[in-house]
């Protein structure tokens, strides 16, 4: 009996295995799980750098999913809704590291070496030029550098490929204002990684 | 006649489009014509394709092996909050009743 629910369930679209979960079929939580399981790993990995810390971020969605479940209503995908936990949790976790990194970087502040570095240069890359240059670690390290608004913009649309209408939706923001965060932060991108270039080449 | 705001807006679906290899012919011969005549144009839209094409490359992270194990430990974990959550109340519900 228990199998035959389980394979039921496997067939089901996400919004109907939602379904199941709110009237208390729980294996429903695990079809959940294995669907995206991956997906959001790769999505909150751009935002923790760490393989350990992603998957508690990743486990934490899933939980709050479970918790908040009875509030998820049918007019949103599944998708688009575990998206919209999931990138809270990643900015309120971020804010905490990023709190906890501006203490630890300016406890010198005796230290005369200690300032920050200012990014003014703009160079634009080629074609070529760029596929030799880029490494995955650099724009691991460009999309850190990257404004809030335009890094989750670029990450929902140019790794997780979603459509501007569901990153409009999981940022709460016009289609207008995803597509221009989306093209600023590409520029954006393009001029920090210009300027590691520069910087190996001086 | 568009208004500046609207000019932009429509650039940027172009250099969008561009970027993701979405225009049809005869918009990708209008823009690659619009190209030649503006650097910055130019400019963004290679940048824009560039980046959207390195990002698409990036390599995919997926779960580790142990997720599903530790997933479902704190998942029972979480069931078995529920149940004593659940409990508390219906035995708070009965002295209710029995004031």
């Amino acid at each position: 009996m228990k199998a035959s629910k389980v394979s039921d369930l496997r067939q089901m679209s996400d919004e109907d295995v939602m379904e199941q979960l709110q009237s208390g079929v729980v294996e429903a939580f695990d079809i959940i799980v294995q669907r995206y399981k991956d997906r959001l790993h790769n999505f909150l990995y751009r935002y923790t750098h760490n393989h350990e810390d992603c998957e508690d971020l990743v486990q934490e969605t899933f939980l709050r999913v479970y918790r908040s479940r009875m509030s998820y209503e049918r007019i949103a995908k599944l998708s688009t809704w575990m998206y919209t936990i999931a990138l809270n949790l990643a900015k309120s976790m971020y804010k905490k590291k990023q709190r906890m990194s501006l203490v630890s970087i300016h406890a010198d502040e005796s230290d005369p070496d200690d300032f920050e570095m200012q990014i003014t240069d703009t160079v634009i890359l080629q074609d070529d030029e760029l596929h030799l240059k880029l490494s995955v670690q650099e724009l691991e390290r460009a999309l850190q550098e990257l404004n809030e608004d335009f890094r989750e913009a670029v990450i929902l649309r140019d790794i997780q490929q979603l459509t501007y209408e569901e990153i409009a939706e999981i940022t709460d923001t016009a289609m207008g204002t995803v597509k221009s965060r989306i093209n600023r932060g590409r520029q954006q991108l393009q001029e920090i990684i210009g300027s590691y270039v520069k910087s190996e080449t001086i | 006649m568009l208004t500046k705001p609207e000019k932009s807006t429509l650039l940027t679906e172009f250099i969008l489009d561009y970027s993701e290899n979405k225009l049809t012919d005869s918009e990708l011969s209008a823009f690659k014509e619009l190209m030649n005549s503006s650097k910055v144009v130019c400019k963004a839209a290679v940048n824009g394709k560039n980046i959207r094409r390195a990002m698409s490359s990036l390599p995919k992270r997926k779960a580790g092996k142990r997720f599903d194990q530790k997933m479902a430990a704190k998942f029972a974990m979480e069931l078995e909050r529920e149940t004593a959550e659940n409990n508390a109340n219906k035995v708070a519900d009965r002295s209710i009743f029995a004031i």
